[in-house]
């Protein structure tokens, strides 16, 4: 009975957990393809100019390890919680970008980055919001001892 | 099992769909962008510094009505912004008129 009533917190992570690891792997592939574009993009930005490349690597390499811990069984909840985290740091530099400087370059990976800043705000809230979905009903799919 | 199929599917999803957006031909240069006034091409002034590769209009605002947006090198002003410099790029959408890029 127990398990039954389970289930649809299983489903509501399993869709969490297939849209987040989706989202990752789709930036982090065209980050990583487009290397030299996203680089340059960031040379661009406020804060982050001084450093490119190591910043560059550090969110593709960010981006990869929440994959690999959404795709882990065991780290699944973990996962979760560095998605959450990694969503709200870039949300906030976009929120303090957007209210202290008016002229923000374009970047992000694939069609993402055709979005204007404020749809992309939008969207990483969005995320967020399944990332703490995801984690709330992981954490009620699992069966206490 | 059933988890690690759900990875695995989205992950071929993501480079299903990256296929699509790697194809495309990177643009380093990047420009502001402006409203153009339909009738004679002149650039008019906006509230808005869009800083981009891509035209803001098609692109940004997924719009469905008909647009024209120059890319310049180059503005003028706090808010609102005029163009300035060289016009280097222009996209509309305007029925029975070819693609301008």
């Amino acid at each position: 009975m127990k398990t039954l009533s389970m289930k649809p917190y299983r489903y509501l992570a399993n869709t969490c957990l297939f849209l987040l690891i989706t989202l990752f792997s789709y930036t982090a592939i065209n980050k990583l393809f487009g290397l030299t574009r996203f680089r340059f993009q960031l040379s661009l930005f406020p804060w982050l100019r001084v450093h490119p490349l190591p910043i560059a690597l550090t969110i593709i390499g960010a981006e990869i390890g929440i994959v690999v811990l959404l795709m882990t069984p065991r780290r699944i909840l973990i996962g979760f919680i560095a998605a959450l985290i990694l969503l709200s740091l870039f949300t906030t530099y976009l929120l303090i970008m957007l209210l202290t400087t008016s002229n923000l370059p374009c970047t992000c990976g694939g069609v993402l980055e055709q979005l204007s800043w404020p749809q992309h705000l939008v969207l990483n809230l969005l995320f967020m919001g399944i990332a703490i979905l995801g984690l709330v009903s992981e954490k009620f799919s699992i069966p206490h001892k | 099992m059933k988890r690690k199929l759900i990875g695995l599917a989205a992950v071929t999803l993501a480079i299903w769909l990256s296929s699509f957006s790697l194809r495309h031909d990177s643009k380093l240069a990047q420009y502001y962008w402006f409203p153009l006034e339909p009738g004679t091409g002149f650039a008019e002034s906006s509230q808005f510094l869009i800083y981009q590769s891509g035209c803001p209009t098609y692109c940004g605002n997924f719009s469905f009505m008909p647009y024209c947006e120059g890319g310049y090198t180059g503005y003028t002003g706090t808010g609102p912004y005029y163009a300035y410099g060289i016009e280097v790029w222009v996209e509309h959408d305007y029925p029975n008129i070819p693609s301008a890029r």
